[in-house]
């Protein structure tokens, strides 16, 4: 066991397409105010960076509303406001609702986290059309894609050390290849299928990714056009050059949003092994892809999953079998203690061994309860074939494509499969409550939801993954900064025993201050100090009839 | 002698249906697949309840701005 791994915590941003239903269609669309109607609805605390944002101005006019800007507002992070509840957050970006989830330990409390946002959204959706007009209705989709050639993001984040991240994006980058290329192959159980093409990429009538057409450069730091398959944002939301430089973030912004548990725990867990990897430096460069932006779209645009891909070596192979490559390096890893900063490694690779098994033997029965591609084409495929005049090409096969994510359970195909026992879960409907209410105990996000609701809104001036801001309270001269530099410190376990009974403010403080003592970094013994939640093979629950 | 069967080490992943018992020989995987059937059949009741009326103007109001 390397005590001196950095723990491989994970935290999600999942940007959702929403609209409004019964306003007539417009250019440029109802995002930005569904957007607005729906952050209204989500009680946070505010980041105190964008105070005055997302105004929506009544004109009169049949479009009723226009989306305005205070000056100094940046339009990618409106109305920032922190969650006392679970200890992530929700704001605004480009008129997407975009819910982000606290820091997690293990790949399972990432998959309770990422439903339990997508519960938040829904909530806020139920309440914010409890408001419209008549025949008006906001709709919001778990999806990344909107068929007119827009596309918006589920990002995941990952801690990694800092060496790790300056070799990925360093001169010579066979890290930076390797990780673009498990990135691609990866599709095969990280997409959530798509009806049609965008984005100029050659006509199909399914596909496995919403994202994979929207990709067009390998590298680089921007999110919104010429998107990178690898991206070089470089916030570690660690405390920057005044926390921690042993600590860096890897902001990857490849994967398709997904609903489906496996496909959503194999998306983190798998990532988790491979930046393990490459932090350890083991990973093999023969398995580089000669062209790994034509492979993504021969490899995505093949839902037989026959098509192959050329190698840095030669060697030609479809994304089931370079996924096969990838996972032996991994289990050599695991097995030689590789893998100490992820939690529950071998079940990971468990899962992700049977899962690329079924694929390859084009085990779709399975797999439809598994991955949410194969459980969408089949439902498709399964409506076609009861609508024989209909085709790929139909707007409401279109449609039944966009609804597959709905967060509205009445329409949202993924939740009348999951109502039905048609999925197969990782995580029951009382831990994804759990962690709609509570923040995760095993990472920072305990203490930032903690001092949230100790210090409230009044006191609290800004707010920030890594730090929060307090003060100045009336009769004080200073304002107080209570700095959350480390994300697997300050954990229940460690800042739980330093408070007495009812503390105070002053005790919180007192306390936190003194859970970030110490020598800093990821050399400092703090894989140590963490605590997985989850211990043990990970277990399939059965669906819920209620969720 | 003969040789005791090794247990699919990816059973211990799944659990039972919810009020059913352990499969036979513990084959959650086996039992997992015989539930597939539930999957049809919810796909054509949520397909069934869904309007479909006019798709064509659906699509038109989804229209975003792109986002991240």
């Amino acid at each position: 066991m390397d005590e001196h791994a950095v723990p491989k915590l994970l935290g999600a941003d999942i940007e959702l397409g929403n609209f409004i239903e019964g306003t007539g269609h417009s250019r440029e669309g109802s995002g930005h105010r569904a957007a607005g109607l729906l952050l209204r609805e989500i009680e946070g605390v505010p980041s105190g960076s964008s105070p005055t944002v997302c105004v929506y101005r009544h004109t009169g006019s049949e479009r009723e509303y226009r989306w305005e800007q205070d000056e100094g507002d940046d339009p990618q992070d409106c109305g920032r406001r922190f969650l006392a509840g679970n200890g992530g957050c929700a704001y605004i970006d480009l008129g997407h609702l975009e819910v982000c989830t606290p820091e997690t330990g293990s790949a399972r409390d990432h998959v309770a986290a990422h439903h339990a946002n997508l519960v938040l959204a829904r909530e806020a959706c139920e309440a914010a059309n409890a408001k419209l007009p008549e025949g008006q209705r906001i709709v919001v989709l778990a999806n990344n894609s909107d068929g007119h050639g827009n596309s918006w993001g589920g990002h995941l984040s990952m801690l990694l050390s800092r060496e790790a991240y300056s070799r990925i994006f360093g001169d010579v980058y066979p890290e930076l290849l390797y990780l673009a290329a498990f990135q691609v192959s990866g599709i095969v159980y990280t997409g959530q299928g798509k009806v049609g093409a965008e984005n100029d990429r050659p006509a199909t009538p399914y596909q496995l990714t919403q994202r994979g057409d929207f990709f067009e450069c390998l590298v680089g730091p921007q999110t919104t056009h010429y998107r990178p398959l690898v991206n070089a944002r470089d916030e570690d939301l660690c405390g920057g050059w005044t926390g921690s430089r042993a600590l860096a973030r890897l902001h990857i912004i490849f994967f398709d949003t997904t609903l489906a548990h496996v496909a959503t725990y194999l998306k983190a867990g798998a990532t988790q092994i491979v930046v393990a990897m490459i932090e350890a430096r083991a990973i093999n460069p023969r398995l580089i892809l000669e062209r790994p932006l034509e492979a993504l779209t021969l490899w995505g645009h093949d839902p037989e999953l026959e098509a192959r891909a050329r190698l840095a070596d030669g060697r030609e192979v479809t994304a089931v079998e370079h996924q096969l490559l990838v996972l032996e390096d991994a289990r050599r890893f695991v097995a030689a203690g590789g893998a100490a900063g992820v939690p529950d490694a071998d079940a990971i690779l468990a899962l992700w061994e049977d899962t690329l098994a079924r694929l390859a033997a084009r085990d779709f029965d399975t797999l439809a309860r598994r991955l949410d591609w194969v459980m969408k084409r089949r439902l498709l495929e399964r409506f076609l074939a009861r609508h024989p005049r209909l085709s790929w090409e139909s707007p409401e096969v279109k449609r039944l494509d966009l609804l597959f994510a709905s967060l509205d359970p009445a329409e949202g195909l993924y939740w009348a499969l999951e109502e039905a026992g048609a999925i197969d879960r990782l995580v029951g409907a009382e831990h994804i409550e759990r962690l709609r209410h509570e923040p995760p105990p095993d990472t920072r996000a305990w203490s930032r939801a903690m001092l949230l609701r100790v210090a409230g809104r009044a006191i609290t001036t800004r707010v920030d993954w890594d730090e929060i801001r307090l003060g100045p309270a009336p009769g004080e001269a200073h304002s107080r900064t209570v700095r959350l530099h480390h994300p697997a410190r300050f954990t229940e376990d460690q800042v739980a025993p330093l408070l007495a009974g009812d503390a105070d403010l002053d005790a919180w403080v007192r306390a936190l201050e003194q859970a970030g003592e110490g020598p800093a970094g990821a050399r400092s013994g703090v894989a140590g100090e963490t605590t997985p939640t989850v211990a043990g093979p990970i277990r399939l629950l059965p669906s819920p009839r209620h969720h | 002698m003969q040789e005791r069967q090794r247990p699919n080490p990816l059973d211990s992943l799944f659990q039972p249906a919810r009020g059913q018992p352990d499969p036979a020989g513990g084959d959650r995987l086996g039992e997992a697949r015989m539930r597939l059937a539930e999957l049809s059949a919810a796909a054509d009741r949520v397909l069934d309840r869904l309007d479909l009326g006019d798709s064509q103007a659906f699509l038109e109001q989804v229209r975003q701005s792109g986002g991240e």
